[in-house]
Parts: structure tokens; sequence; C-alpha cells
């Protein structure tokens, strides 16, 4: 069968709203949150770090009738888009003239849309919430918006799946091409800093009242974030046909449900456990063919301890590849997830440098991995697992190799 | 591998209805609902979901009925997937989260209620509750989100990703959707399933309906002003894939984002230029994202009724930016 080779990628982080800036805040380790200014003095945020971005670069490439037209998360996925067709070196002009595919996914949508609705509700009532504020909050407006940006008449798709949603995204691309549905695909995951999840994840118990340690046993909890990463995916034989730069070849995608719980991941990693083995199998290749695993590594307490027992559960304990968790820098940007921890994958196999797991001191007896603490470090990089879980126990997992 | 065939094996819709002349919205009462809950886990799970769970249930225990058992054990390994099409999915949940934080501060919030926030609840706990342990996607796709997410179902089906998908949608008419509402329809609520397996999953003689084509795309600008030749040839891209053919009774169904009125110019025009003689029906009731669903479960009652073998049933979706054609056939055996 054809593989599937990504080309392009765009990404809006507060490690770096381009791919230089992203890759050398993350391989240095450094931490990109802090305390969030409007939660300083409200008591009602007990926690108050998080990772927001606060480079408006990349609003230069948003027209500004898009700016009056669409919220938030629609101008992140207009702008890594840009960048990632760009990165792909294809011609802007040429896109309505392809057959190009458009796939993404989030948690909560254009949520500030809903955030400053709230609030004009509730001071002056509903009837002065202005029409062009509502028309902004059509979850599909996100994929409206790059259709209408760069006249694209192929499928569709707003598929939200939580902090899953980037593979989830991802995977049905794949299909697309592998279905001829397509010949191009834009996918990727993006979701804006949110009130509604800072509150939801305080009410949880889930955030860290510092800094995130994943794998540490001092984890205190995970950091919210914001941010879109999309990726450009082509069918390889179409990409070596135009001598397109191949940046990796996506061979494998597992996706399951955990059927567990809502929040909870089940306590075994059955999900988990599966999405990884469907990944490997679908991908060809055997365990010992994975260099590196870029993992969901939350910083929860709960989800760190099922990642590492389901990774034990597939690789065996002595023979876990050694993985990472960017999160640790750059919090949880939910439904951008997947999608940045691709990215950052595919610059490692680029790089052959695996990033650190930064502010990991403590090991935890009950996740037995090789976190890459605190340092980057270099090894040869030609096979990536990446795995992202998510609300609802979405599990998904899914395998680069090197085009 | 054996044949790439898609069968509907069951179908479960519940729909809001007019109960008072005059009346703009129909909503789903409790009572449609309700009883089919017993079997599920319910407590801080929101309406939405509710109505997903229901209608998951009744599709689920009717095939059941006209097939061998179809129990799924909590456990049981299984590839079974969730499509849900949702246009606004659980923003209401959302909303209310949101302005009781508002209203009594981000600690006073019942934690029990975050996970209704994220938009692919509905269709998460329909997985969890049902056992379902393959791919879960939720589709929010606008009015072709349900009709797009029974095609992802259908593609499942048919490359064999999965044996089974619960493949439908649903929407729920709270002020957010009263006030995002652009077409002078009337407003319902409505959710539904269909039952999607291979031959291999299904015994003999229990197959309602086939699904033998599937398009969707979004409208670049210049389709958007040729529409009906665009939306035609969606038509003829999506019926005359495999084994058959534009020439076999056409029956069409429309559901637009447009005006009622210029609903029924487009459908006409569709008709002219693809020379349809046969049926063709305008949805007149805004059913959100929800719309695909109801319009497969008018189809397959009328192919139950009608044992029609020759007739394709073409289900159209236009949204201001993107449009969706299903196809679905009558089988021979049912």
């Amino acid at each position: 069968m054809n593989g599937v080779a990504i080309t392009g990628m765009g990404v809006i982080s507060s490690a770096g709203t381009n791919l230089d800036d992203f890759w050398n805040t993350l391989v240095s380790g450094t931490i990109t949150y802090k305390e969030i200014e409007e939660f300083k003095e409200d008591k009602n945020y007990r926690t108050k770090i998080g990772a927001r971005i606060e480079d408006d670069i990349w609003q230069l490439i948003v027209p500004n009738e898009y700016k009056r037209m669409y919220g938030k998360a629609s101008q992140y996925c207009m702008s890594a888009t840009a960048s990632a067709i760009e990165n792909a070196d294809i011609n802007i002009k040429e896109l309505p003239h392809l057959r190009v595919a458009v796939v993404i996914s989030t948690t909560m949508g254009e949520i500030q849309v809903e955030e400053q609705l709230s609030v004009i509700k509730r001071r002056e009532g509903s009837e002065k919430i202005p029409k062009e504020l509502i028309a902004q909050y059509r979850t599909d407006n996100i994929v409206s918006a790059l259709t209408n940006a760069f006249n694209i008449s192929g499928p569709m798709y707003m598929v939200p799946a939580a902090c899953a949603g980037g593979n989830f995204a991802v995977g049905l691309g794949k299909r697309l091409l592998e279905w001829n549905e397509a010949d191009i695909v834009i996918a990727g995951g993006v979701d804006v800093f949110s009130r509604v999840a800072f509150t939801g994840f305080q009410r949880l118990l889930s955030l860290a009242p510092d800094i995130c340690r994943p794998f540490d046993k001092d984890r205190k909890g995970l950091v919210l974030g914001e941010g879109c990463g999309i990726v450009i995916m082509e069918r390889t034989s179409s990409a070596k046909a135009r001598k397109a730069r191949i940046l990796g070849e996506l061979a494998g995608v597992g996706l399951t449900s955990d059927r567990f719980h809502m929040t909870a991941p089940h306590p075994q990693g059955d999900g988990a456990i599966k999405a990884m083995d469907q990944a490997i199998i679908g991908a060809g290749i055997s365990h010992g063919d994975i260099d590196y695993i870029s993992a969901h590594g939350t910083g929860t307490a709960a989800n760190d301890k099922v990642e590492a027992k389901a990774l034990e559960m597939v690789f065996g304990s002595s023979k876990i590849p050694p993985l990472s968790s960017i999160k640790s820098m750059i919090g949880h940007p939910m439904g951008a997830a997947g999608a940045i921890e691709l990215i950052a994958s595919l610059l490692m196999m680029e790089k052959n440098t695996m990033i650190p797991t930064a502010n990991y001191s403590t090991p935890d007896p009950e996740c037995n991995i090789d976190c890459v603490p605190n340092i980057s470090r270099k090894a040869n990089l030609d096979c990536i697992l990446s795995n992202s879980f998510g609300f609802g126990g979405q599990s998904s997992s899914i395998i680069i190799k090197r085009g | 591998m054996g044949s790439n065939k898609v069968y509907i094996t069951s179908v479960g819709v519940i729909e809001g209805n007019k109960t008072k002349s005059g009346q703009k919205e129909f909503k789903i009462e409790a009572a449609q609902y309700e009883p089919m809950l017993e079997y599920f886990q319910t407590r801080n799970v929101d309406r939405i979901s509710k109505i997903s769970l229901a209608t998951a249930a009744i599709t689920l225990m009717r095939r059941s009925v006209v097939g061998p058992n179809f129990n799924i054990e909590k456990g049981e390994n299984n590839d079974y997937g969730v499509v849900l099409g949702t246009q606004f999915s659980a923003l209401d949940s959302i909303h209310q989260y949101d302005m009781e934080a508002l209203e009594k501060g981000a600690l006073a919030v019942n934690p029990g209620l975050f996970p209704n926030t994220v938009l692919n609840s509905p269709a998460c706990q329909v997985s969890i509750q049902c056992s379902l342990a393959g791919p879960v996607y939720t589709v929010c796709n606008g009015i072709t989100s349900s009709l797009d997410a029974i095609g992802m179902g259908y593609n499942f089906v048919r490359t064999r990703l999965s044996s089974l998908v619960l493949a439908g949608g649903v929407d729920e008419i709270t002020e957010l959707q009263a006030m995002m509402k652009s077409s002078d329809k009337d407003l319902g609520e409505a959710g539904g399933f269909l039952l999607l397996e291979s031959e291999e999953t299904i015994a003999e003689n229990k197959k309602f309906a086939e699904i033998v084509g599937y398009k969707s795309r979004a409208l670049s600008k210049e389709q958007r002003v040729s529409l009906v030749e665009t939306i035609s040839n969606l038509v003829i891209e999506a019926t005359t894939s495999g084994e058959n053919n534009i020439t076999d009774a056409i029956n069409i169904s429309l559901c637009s984002a447009f005006s009622s009125c210029e609903s029924e110019a487009i459908l006409s025009d569709i008709c002219k230029k693809l020379n349809l003689s046969n049926a063709a029906e305008c949805v007149k009731t805004d059913w959100m994202g929800a719309c695909g669903i109801m319009q497969a479960g008018k189809a397959l009652e009328n192919i139950s009724k009608r044992k029609d073998e020759s007739a394709m049933w073409v289900l159209v979706n236009i949204d201001r930016e993107k449009a969706a054609v299903l196809v679905l056939k009558s089988v021979n055996s049912f």
C-alpha cells in the first residue's frame, strides 16, 4: 500500500510560534508557563499557573476580515495552516485546483466566544449578545475558516476528540488519503486557553500548583495550556513525484475507546494498550523498531501511572524505549496536544535528538521508565510512537518513521 | 476478506413532535428517552448524552430482535466504533457550566458536570456505556454532521477498520441554538443511530438496507456560485460508485441551510439537471446536525414499507460552505 508522508508543519505554541523557536525552547528544557494575570487576585482560583501564548506575531498572517468573522481557535488554525503549507513548499494559489481535505480536532472549539457571551448575558441579558459574536460560536467555523481562507473544495471534517484530538484528526487524514478522497490533507488540532477548562480541572483537583512533573514521584498535576499544530499529509508517491521534503511517514494509527470512565483512565490501560498494539501492527514493525516514545505524560498521578503500566504491558518492563513529555514545558494544550507532539516528534527525528522531560527529580517506582530527564539526548531516531489520551476514554497512538 | 458491502441492520430515532399549532420549536419530551435509560448510569450525564444513550439502546436492542443475540458484554474485546454527528453537541452544558462559575464562583461548580463540557462527550458516553472498544468520532460539520457521521461509519466498515459502527446524530434546542438559527424553518430536536455492519457480523436475511455511496466536500467560492451543478455532480459521484448507476430509480431528499423557498428551487433544479422524475422531497424542519439521521430514518421507513428492491434513496445535505450525499439501497433479503 502507498505510504502517507508528512511534508509540512506549522505550530503555534507557548514554546514558540515558528518551528525554530519551538524547537529551541523544548530542546533546552525551558518552561513556558507562569502565573495567569487574570487569576492572580481572584480567590476563586487557588491554582494560578497556566501556559498562554503571549507572542502575537502569529496574527500577522490572518487577514483582518477573518479576524472579524472568526474566533481565536479558527484564527490559530488559519495561521498555523499558512505556515504548514509554506513549510511543505506548496503554492497556496494552487490549492483550489487540488483535491485538498481538512480535518481538525478540538476539545471545546471556540470556547472564548462562550466566555465572552456569558459575561455579556450575566451583566446585560441575552438580548445584548451581539449577533456577530454568536455567529463565531459554531464549532465547524474552524474548518470553514480554513476552506474559505484557502478556497479548498475537498472533504472537511471537524472531529472533536478531547485531548486525543490531534491524533484522531491525523488518523482520519491518513484514511482520507487511503480511501482516495483527497491528494493533500491539512490535519491538526487546536484549543485556546479557556477559563471553563481551567475551572473544571481545578475542581477535579488536576491542576499543578507550580510546575508540571510528568512521571515524577512528586507530580502534582497538569498545567493547562493552549495552541495549534497543523501538518500537511500526502501520499508518499505524490510527495516524491513533486520532490517534496518528506519529514516523516505516518506509518501506523491506533484509535480505541477505553470505555471505562469519562475522566479517569482504565486502571489497566485497556484502551491505551490496544491503541499502541494497533499502531504497531498497522505500521508493520516490531516493538524493537521503536526508538523513542512521545508520551501523553500529563503529570497527573493517575494518567502517568496508567500510561507507564500500559507501556510495560506492550513492550515488557525492561524494553520500554526512552520517552519524554513536552507537557512538562508547554503544559497541556488539550485538543492541540497530539498534533503539537507530532510536530515535536518530527523535529526530533530530523535532528536525532530527544527532547527532555523537564522538572524530573524523584523516580516513581510505579513509573518504571526512562523519561530523558531534564537534558536532551542524542540518538538515532528512525521510528517514533506518540500517545494521546483524552476525556471520554478516547485513546490513540500514532507511529512515524523516517521517510 | 469477504465483500466490502456495508449493511444497515437496525435504526433507532427519536424526534421532537409538534404538539401545538403554530409551534416553531419541536422538543423531545423526557418520556421519549427516559424509559431507555434504565440500562445506563445517568448521574451527572447531560440531556444530549441521555438522548444519545437512549437512541443507541433502541438501535442495539432492535438488532437483538431481528438478529441473533447481540449483547455486548462489558469489557468484551471488540472493534465496534461510534461516529456521532452533531452541529452543536454539548454547547449548552458548556454554557451552563460557565454561567454557574460566573454566578457562584469557580470553586462552587460541580466537578461531576465538567465531563459534559467536552464536545465529544455524547459519543463517548455511548462508547463507554455500551462498551464499544473501537474508534469514537464526533463530527461537528454543521447541517451535514450526521450524514457525514454515517458516511464515515460506512467507510470504516467498508474498509474493515471496524466490523460494526453505531453511526448517527443528535442535536438539542436551547437558547444558544435558537440564537444561532439562520433559516426560516421550524427548529426540531432529534437524535438517532443506524447500526452499520459488514457481511461477516450479520446472519443471513437480517439486512435492512445497504449503503452504496457517500461523498462529502467543502464548497469553493466558485462552486457556491454554480451550486446546482456542483451538487448534481456530487450526486452522480456518490450514486455511480461501486455497482450502481444513476439509471436506477432514485428518490431524493434534500436538507439545506438555505430558506425553504431556496431549498425547493435547488432541489427542483437538481432533479431537472439529472432527469429525475421519482419522488423528491425537501426537509421542512431544521433538525440542525441531526438532519441526516432523520432523512435516513424516513428513507428506511419507506424501504421497509415498499420493499422496492431497485430503488435508491439519495440523501443530500447542503450547508453554506459544504455538502454531503449518502446513497441507500434496499436489499433483497429484507
